[in-house]
């Protein structure tokens, strides 16, 4: 609460065009937008929270549920697609458990996909949280889900 | 400035700012819409609308498009009945395959596109939505499955309510329309009042339906089920039938209600003309006083909901006086079940509304006294027709007949509530009796009539000046609240009813695009005004009658019975 | 610090605002310095670019600045953009005073020591070099050969890109150093913005987003309608997959694109503007932030730039994903704090744009373009490209050329050339199969069509679109449904979802695809017949999706599926009668059986099914259960005997 408090604060003027900055912020700073930012946006901005909860459930940047310690990212550009980024997924999704867009139940992947990332010299291509790994084959994802996993035991 | 446009190859006279759907018209040109709603921006959302326009590669939206000089247009080209039919198939393969199920069976926008645009086989792949129906509310059930997402219920909660429930949720084809949070909307802001449902296209919303709570208590023989009519709801339900719109059915409904099975049916106006005389008491004491002033008027349950969520601090401003339809229940329950010595729980009592808000207030807490709620179920004005087709009756073949005593008789005062400006005239009229001692030579209160939004007058009784105002359509109401919290003190008692149009046009009543038809609904209600010889409340002689069976204590707790009280309620706003 | 602030001082100035072209000796010297072409000492670049830091050059980076600190040895290590040639990163180049800079590829972290070994004992192996840096003034190596004439430099006209890799982003003295901000400045001095508008119209230059609407035009219908605020946006949401012009430029060097900001906005009359960035790029984004500060604080943006009374603020706002806001009127709902829906034009930015105000959106390479024709002039601009289209074009290629990256063409360059000189034909040598040009909702174009120029009149001739520039190669081990089923899933999510043809009828053809993809459930006639449907509906869904849709992400989206059909239609019978997927990508639609004479009855294959959908016993034939089979093709790798055969 005081953190979204001290957010607004940044934003001494309180304009509906601020509504993005102030959500990318509370995004930034907690990680996902909690229900009580969404009441204290709407108050201070005055605008409704149907509007506020409309707007940020939009864009593909908001989540309303805490991320994962490690969020599996992986590019679905066209690059990355015709060097079966697909079946990457699906092997992500069936070592995790979980498809993409979901978290792990121990809280510590989450798996999502994103257009591109830019890097199709290197398709296909995966981020987790800000690590890049590129040309990750199939045989690959066993091996850099362990590492985490045995980074975590320790 | 005016020039010549060609549509279909004929020359047909356009104006310079219109768009090309408000030429159409004017000229008598029909293109189907679903998104588009009169004196509402246009969105061009859904693209039925489409016309082709010569030299152009795409359609163009004729609702948003403005007419130039130079357009040739065609209206109803291969290419544009092709595109239109397409868009419709493309609805309809995710739509719920469920017509002879959905509560819009056969009143449905999306089935008469379907109809019009001649879709007889099923060209595209289906695509099953499953999304679970939000029968939360008393009021309102939301089905997002049946939603087109048209947006209609989005800009009317926005814009004429100014409650903004609903928006949209998500994008692309997981877009829903929701509360805040996709929550429930009985924890919703919603006030219940209703007319999301009235500019619903399909059956993604709807009133709940309570004909078979109704149908039971009917079949009980334990049951004593009695019925109250609105007074707005005998002046709308001819719609229903296609009976000119804004003929008065009392007589016929009474008779057909009895056909029904109802035991006694009773007059909501009467306990309209009560409501006015506690109103009329209650404003006079707080203008002795001084305090408590503007007094609002609460006979309108998702005003009050609203005060209740967004206005803690004028909450002590609104009238405590409980609506007429609550003080008719709370008579038939306790003064009534007396009476007839029936036990009030074996009493089952239903009253007919034009509004969706009133299946609201009939469960508020305030309104069950010991375990005994004051009215049991509440039918709009929808359910009303349905239960009558139900039953097989044809309301025009029956010999008119008179409501039951002692609640069959009322003023014309306790009529016209159901127009704006409706409750302040009729406080008028026994204010100025009460405070001057005289009758009015002119009933008339022509500054309170009518359909703007906001009507005030000033006026001089006696020797004090009292400031009426009458506001419909919720969002009108804001600024003159905003106002009065600035300061503003010139006003004694302001009405609020939240629909647009108020409860002739409230969210219970028959769907009609015909804005003349409720201007008949209005016509009729000062029609009987007009006509009638008791036009004032405090000359109800059924009331007077009443309160004269009461003394002393037992006649201030029997006044009691027909207060309420308010509370504060957190909601996200 | 100081002193750096009194250098940046200097440069203005005697540089930026000494428009004589004659410069003092104390101008050249510190010039020359900041364009490199005398050096003090040592200077390694590396490329940190969104795609560099992807393949590892942060690593590399780092592995630089420890050999640097164990050696001992003085050098300036400099952070610089991308280079375009994404396949050869990480890259690092490396220049000693006096001689040529060369540039090395592919160089991980492990690389760094034994390169620079290499480096600083002037013993060049040749290992990991792409080639030495064209400059008369410096010595050339012997046996390297020059990067400006590899084929994939030399055949592109690099006037956008011409610095990228080579400024350092985050200097903005080496952007003065290369005649940065004197355009701008000279224009608010000397030229009314009615001139602006008109060397922009004059130029031909037209907009680099998708529609190539003339520039001048739109700036000079924003700047006569009259209102008492307008605002510039420079659209850099750019979220089309496989495509990353503009976030090169941004990277590579923001200064220009703050420059082309600051022209546009005193043309059109805007004190302020907007750059809404996609939020997914951070690099750029970080970049952009250092620019407008030290624009800021040396007086090029503010509320009075250098005492000619033009005032202008930039303010940054990063999109938070959604493709659908590269679309102007989107993207100003989503400046506006709404959702990024689009609406209808008319009434059109440049009448009622960002807060109802005139608005003109422009895109970051158009906006690049406007420094260098201020510059050298709209004749010059006009010299390149066709006399219909003037300038260059950014392509992303991507996807089965042997060079893959960022290509800069004049207009007027065939598709063929970008492939086979630039890209260096195909990799592995396979055969093309078909180009999609212009991002998802871009068109696909076989072989045959490959001769066709780039340019904006033979494109709309043909019905193409140029998009953003997304290029994407595919060899004939593609299969077209697939490319196409996965651009109309990529559209049917991005939907806004407003429209009706568009929200639903993507996800109509979408739905379409993936039943002609896929292996029926049930073999019964309905579901061939509603196959069979579907395909036949395909063309009129599109081409009513395309005429009605808002926006044009809608009227475009159709685009691969009917260039598809045009050119790859057997392809698409194929899949639909034959249920056969020539390329063997679409995996469902193989059907295995047994041979009965030849299967030895192992049961290899039957206890690798994951499916158990094999059944049998030892010594004896088995049997596939089609109805239980993924058609995964484990059991037909697995098997010895080659028993296993697809339908």
């Amino acid at each position: 609460m005081s953190t979204i408090k001290n957010i607004l604060l940044n934003y001494p003027t309180p304009d509906r065009s601020l509504l993005l900055p102030i959500l990318q912020d509370v995004q930034c700073s907690e990680g996902y937008i909690p229900a009580d930012a969404v009441v204290l946006i709407s108050d201070y901005l005055k605008i409704p929270t149907s509007k506020v909860y409309s707007v940020s459930a939009f864009y593909e940047k908001f989540r309303f549920t805490p991320g994962a310690k490690y969020a599996i990212c992986l590019c679905n550009g066209t690059a990355c697609h015709m060097e079966k980024s697909g079946s990457l997924i699906k092997e992500f999704e069936k070592q995790l458990g979980i498809s993409a867009g979901q978290i792990t139940r121990d809280k510590l992947f989450s798996l999502s996909t994103t257009p591109c990332m830019g890097a199709c010299g290197k398709a296909p291509v995966v981020k987790i949280n800000n690590e890049f790994h590129t040309g990750v084959t199939i045989g690959q994802v066993a091996e850099l889900l362990n590492t985490i996993k045995n980074r975590e035991e320790k | 400035m005016i020039f010549n446009i060609e549509v279909n190859q004929k020359t047909i006279k356009a104006r310079r700012g219109d768009t090309i759907l408000e030429t159409l018209r004017r000229n008598g040109i029909t293109v189907p819409t679903l998104c588009n709603m009169e004196t509402f921006t246009p969105t061009g959302a859904c693209r039925i609308c489409v016309v082709e326009i010569e030299g152009r590669n795409d359609l163009v939206p004729s609702c948003s498009y403005p007419v130039e000089e130079w357009m040739k247009i065609y209206t109803h080209s291969p290419r544009v009945i092709h595109a239109r039919k397409t868009i419709v198939e493309l609805l309809l393969s995710s739509h719920p395959d469920d017509c002879l199920y959905c509560i819009r069976n056969g009143n449905c926008e999306l089935q008469d596109l379907a109809e019009q645009m001649g879709i007889r086989e099923r060209r595209l792949p289906m695509v099953k939505t499953f999304i679970k129906q939000d029968p939360s509310s008393a009021s309102v059930v939301r089905d997002p499955a049946k939603c087109v997402l048209c947006g209609r219920c989005v800009r009317f909660c926005k814009e004429r309510i100014g409650i903004s429930t609903f928006d949209f949720i998500g994008k692309g084809m997981t877009t829903l329309v929701g509360p805040t949070f996709n929550n429930q909307l009985n924890v919703s802001n919603c006030i219940t009042c209703g007319q999301c449902i009235m500019v619903c296209p399909t059956g993604a919303l709807h009133e709940k339906d309570n004909i078979s709570q109704v149908q039971h208590a009917l079949q009980d023989p334990e049951k004593y089920t009695v019925v109250q009519v609105s007074p707005t709801v005998s002046v709308s339900l001819a719609e229903e039938f296609n009976v000119k719109p804004g003929r008065e059915l009392d007589g016929l409904l009474v008779a057909t209600l009895r056909k029904i099975g109802f035991r006694k049916v009773f007059k909501t106006a009467f306990g309209a003309d009560m409501m006015v005389l506690q109103i009329v008491d209650e404003l006079m004491q707080r203008i002795e006083n001084n305090t408590l002033l503007p007094m609002f008027s609460s006979d309108c349950p998702a005003f009050v909901k609203y005060m209740e969520e967004y206005h803690h601090d004028l909450l002590d401003h609104l009238s405590t006086s409980k609506s007429p339809q609550q003080i008719t229940g709370n008579l038939i329950k306790h003064h009534f079940a007396r009476q007839q010595k029936i036990k009030a729980e074996n009493i089952h009592s239903v009253s007919l509304m034009p509004c969706t808000a009133k299946k609201f207030e009939a469960q508020r807490e305030e309104n069950t006294h010991r375990g005994i709620t004051d009215v049991d179920t509440v039918l709009t004005t929808r359910e009303l027709a349905r239960l009558i087709r139900l039953y097989g009756l044809d309301i025009q073949q029956v010999t008119p007949e008179l409501p039951d005593s002692p609640f069959a008789i009322r003023s014309s005062a306790g009529k016209i509530v159901g127009a704006s400006g409706g409750v302040a005239e009729a406080v008028y009229r026994t204010l100025y009796f009460k405070i001057t001692g005289k009758q009015m030579v002119n009933f008339k209160v022509t500054a309170l009539r009518g359909n703007k939004a906001i009507k005030e007058v000033q006026a001089r009784i006696g020797s004090t000046k009292i400031g009426f105002a009458a506001v419909n359509g919720l969002a009108n109401a804001f600024d003159l609240i905003k106002k009065i919290k600035a300061g503003r003190d010139d006003l004694h008692f302001i009405e609020v009813m939240a629909c647009p149009g108020s409860c002739i046009s409230g969210g219970g009543q028959p769907f009609t695009k015909n804005a003349e038809a409720i201007k008949a609904r209005m016509k009729t209600l000062y029609d009987i005004d007009e006509k009638e010889s008791i036009k004032v409340a405090h000359k109800n002689p059924s009331v007077i009658d009443l309160l004269d069976k009461y003394q002393g204590r037992e006649y201030e707790s029997f006044r009691e019975n027909f207060k309420t009280t308010f509370r504060p309620r957190e909601v996200l706003r | 610090m100081e002193d750096a602030t009194a250098n940046t001082q200097f440069l203005i100035d005697n540089l930026v605002l000494n428009f004589t072209n004659e410069y003092s000796d104390e101008v050249h010297r510190r010039r020359e310095l900041l364009l490199r072409d005398n050096l003090r000492k040592p200077v390694i670049y590396v490329g940190m670019g969104t795609c560099g830091i992807a393949a590892g050059a942060q690593q590399t980076l780092t592995a630089i600045q420890e050999y640097l600190t164990n050696n001992r040895l003085d050098a300036d290590v400099v952070e610089v953009g991308c280079f375009g040639l994404c396949s050869a990163e990480p890259l690092m180049d490396f220049q000693m005073p006096g001689k040529a800079r060369v540039s090395f590829q592919k160089v991980q972290a492990a690389d760094v020591a034994p390169l620079l070994d290499e480096c600083f004992h002037n013993q060049l192996s040749g290992s990991h070099v792409l080639g030495q840096v064209r400059n008369e003034s410096h010595e050339y190596y012997h046996n390297l050969p020059i990067i400006n004439d590899l084929p994939f430099i030399k055949h592109q006209k690099r006037i956008l890109l011409y610095d990228c890799g080579e400024i350092a982003p985050a200097s903005l003295d080496e952007y003065l150093a290369r005649d940065g901000y004197k355009a701008f400045m000279k224009t608010i001095l000397s030229y009314p913005p009615e001139e602006v508008c008109d060397i922009i119209a004059r130029s031909e230059l037209r907009g680099r987003g998708g529609g190539g609407f003339p520039t001048g035009e739109k700036w000079k219908r924003v700047r006569s309608n009259a209102a008492d605020q307008k605002y510039l946006i420079c659209n850099a949401d750019e979220s089309d997959p496989g495509a990353y012009m503009d976030r090169a430029l941004v990277e590579g060097n923001p200064h220009r694109l703050l420059e082309g900001i600051a022209i546009a906005a005193y043309a059109i009359g805007a004190t302020k503007a907007y750059i809404y960035i996609r939020s997914d790029y951070h690099v750029a984004v970080k970049r952009l932030k250092l620019a407008l500060e030290q624009a800021y604080s040396f007086g090029f943006l503010g509320s009075s730039i250098g005492k000619s009374g033009f005032k202008l603020q930039i303010y940054l706002r990063e999109g938070p994903g959604a493709f659908v806001c590269g679309e102007e009127t989107a993207l100003i709902k989503s400046l506006e704090g709404r959702r990024g829906v689009p609406t209808n034009k008319p009434p059109y930015p440049s009448e009622k744009g960002l807060f109802k105000k005139p608005t003109a959106v422009n895109n970051v390479e158009t906006l690049a373009n406007v420094p260098l024709i201020l510059l050298h002039g709209p004749e010059w601009f006009r010299q390149i490209g066709t006399a219909t289209s003037t300038g260059t074009k950014l392509f992303a290629l991507t996807g089965d050329t042997l060079h893959t990256g960022l290509v800069e063409v004049p207009f007027g360059t065939t598709v063929h050339d970008i492939i086979y000189t630039i890209g260096g034909g195909l990799k592995e040598d396979k055969k093309l199969k078909a180009v999609q040009i212009g991002g998802p909702s871009g068109s696909l174009i076989p072989e045959s069509q490959t001769d066709i120029t780039i340019d904006y009149k033979s494109f709309d001739a043909e019905n193409l679109i140029m998009g953003s520039g997304g290029m994407v190669v595919m060899d004939d081990t593609k299969c077209i449904v697939d490319i196409v089923k996965y651009f109309i899933d990529f559209l049917q999510k991005e939907s806004c979802g407003k429209c009706i043809p568009c929200r639903e009828g993507t996800n109509r053809m979408y739905k379409i695809l993936e039943a002609i993809t896929h292996r029926p459930v049930k073999d019964d006639t309905h579901e061939s017949l509603s196959r069979f449907k579907g395909i036949m509906q395909l063309e009129s869904l599109a081409s009513v999706i395309k005429e009605t849709s808002l926006c044009g992400l809608g009227k475009t989206a159709p685009n691969p599926v009917l260039t598809a059909l045009k050119w790859f239609g057997e392809e698409f019978e194929e899949h639909i009668y034959e249920r056969r997927c020539r390329a063997n990508v679409c995996k469902d639609l193989r059907t295995f059986i047994i041979s009965a004479d030849r299967c030895t009855g192992c049961m290899v294959c039957l206890r690798k099914c994951p499916e158990d959908a094999i059944v049998g016993s030892a010594l004896a034939p088995h049997f596939i259960l089609q109805e239980k089979c993924n058609s995964c093709g484990i059991c037909f790798d697995v098997c010895k005997f080659t028993a296993i055969d697809i339908l």
